[in-house]
């Protein structure tokens, strides 16, 4: 029976899924937003108006107030690309897997600019604000202040059924690790999954690398995007922002004229929008 | 090709001497105050002590 699958479908597949996979379990950017996978340019806000309601002795009567929607939208502006081109002598040449250590290197680069453009506009579109005491996460004294005053902000809501979260950046484990250690909550593995070092005090701690966030203007880091976000952390309430991927990641793999090989490019569109009603639960850290 | 330039917007001139990460910076801030006028506000002496930190 013919085999009715090309070689180059199997290895679309495969790199689809790849990535995929890699974006939903290692981006901490898909842990704490809304993920939005449809193929909408632009997504309007889940919110409406807050409903007040009264309280009175028996009588019987009351005046309806109008119910309106939010005029908000989140649009898909921005675009992540990475491409390299892979020539045949080294295609052939190679004495390993070549197409998979460029699929490899390709899906870590695409999740970590995905990863670092949500969390820097989670940063910076929340509204809710705390400064740490001098030292930040740093210094181990301050974490468990910081982390009380995270959950003081947005505790009393409603959504902060979604669970609590603190994105930090690698060089901040310093003060985290003994602060766990020395009231005795374990960390150990989980460090490994999602960069997520287990949760202290209920709050979920996500590890990003030192340089994620960055002051930037319409670079080829932030996109259309200005942050300043350096010595800036973010924490707050999960779920209350969304994040919109159209249709994942879309692959090219094709030969180029005046080139052996195969040139290949991955390529993710990108919107965020904290939505305003919920700007206060994404809390803007700011390190002393 | 020459930027255009807003009839509101200030340009400053670059000061002699003024380092790239400097005048970086100063982009920032320009188009940070566009992009988000509220927090920029509230971030501006934070904004301000970092490109006093910039040589």
């Amino acid at each position: 029976m013919a085999n009715t699958l090309s070689t180059k479908t199997l290895r679309d597949k495969y790199r689809a899924a790849q990535v995929q996979q890699a974006l939903r379990n290692a981006v901490v950017a898909e842990k704490v937003c809304i993920v939005d996978r449809s193929d909408l340019k632009t997504i309007s806000s889940p919110y409406l108006t807050a409903i007040s309601s009264v309280v009175q002795a028996v009588v019987g009567t009351y005046s309806p107030a109008a119910f309106t929607t939010t005029d908000d939208t989140l649009t898909v502006a921005d675009e992540v690309i990475a491409a390299t081109h892979v020539f045949d002598f080294e295609q052939s040449l190679a004495n390993f897997d070549l197409f998979f250590t460029a699929n490899k290197g390709m899906t870590n680069s695409v999740v970590t600019a995905v990863d670092k453009w949500v969390v820097n506009n989670l940063c910076e579109d929340g509204t809710g604000a705390y400064t740490t005491p001098s030292g930040g996460f740093t210094t181990s004294a301050n974490v468990v202040t910081i982390l009380a005053n995270i959950i003081s902000k947005v505790s009393g809501y409603a959504d902060a059924m979604n669970g609590l979260y603190v994105i930090i950046e690698n060089t901040d484990l310093v003060g985290i690790i003994p602060a766990q250690a020395g009231v005795g909550f374990s960390y150990s593995d989980a460090a490994l999954n999602n960069g997520f070092v287990t949760s202290m005090l209920g709050v979920d701690i996500y590890v990003v690398r030192s340089g994620t966030f960055v002051d930037e203007t319409a670079s080829t880091v932030s996109g259309s995007k200005t942050w300043t976000n350096l010595n800036h952390r973010v924490g707050g309430i999960k779920q209350v922002a969304t994040y919109a991927a159209p249709r994942g990641l879309r692959f090219e793999e094709k030969g180029v004229t005046g080139k052996t090989g195969m040139e290949i490019a991955t390529i993710a569109y990108l919107g965020f929008k904290q939505w305003t009603p919920t700007a206060a639960l994404t809390i803007d850290i700011t390190l002393a | 090709m020459a930027k255009d330039i807003e009839n509101d917007e200030v340009v400053e001139a670059p000061k002699k001497g003024e380092s790239a990460a400097r005048l970086a910076f100063k982009r920032i801030i320009e188009a940070y105050k566009k992009s988000n006028p509220v927090k920029s506000e509230l971030k501006k002496a934070e904004l301000e002590a970092k490109l006093a930190k910039i040589a």
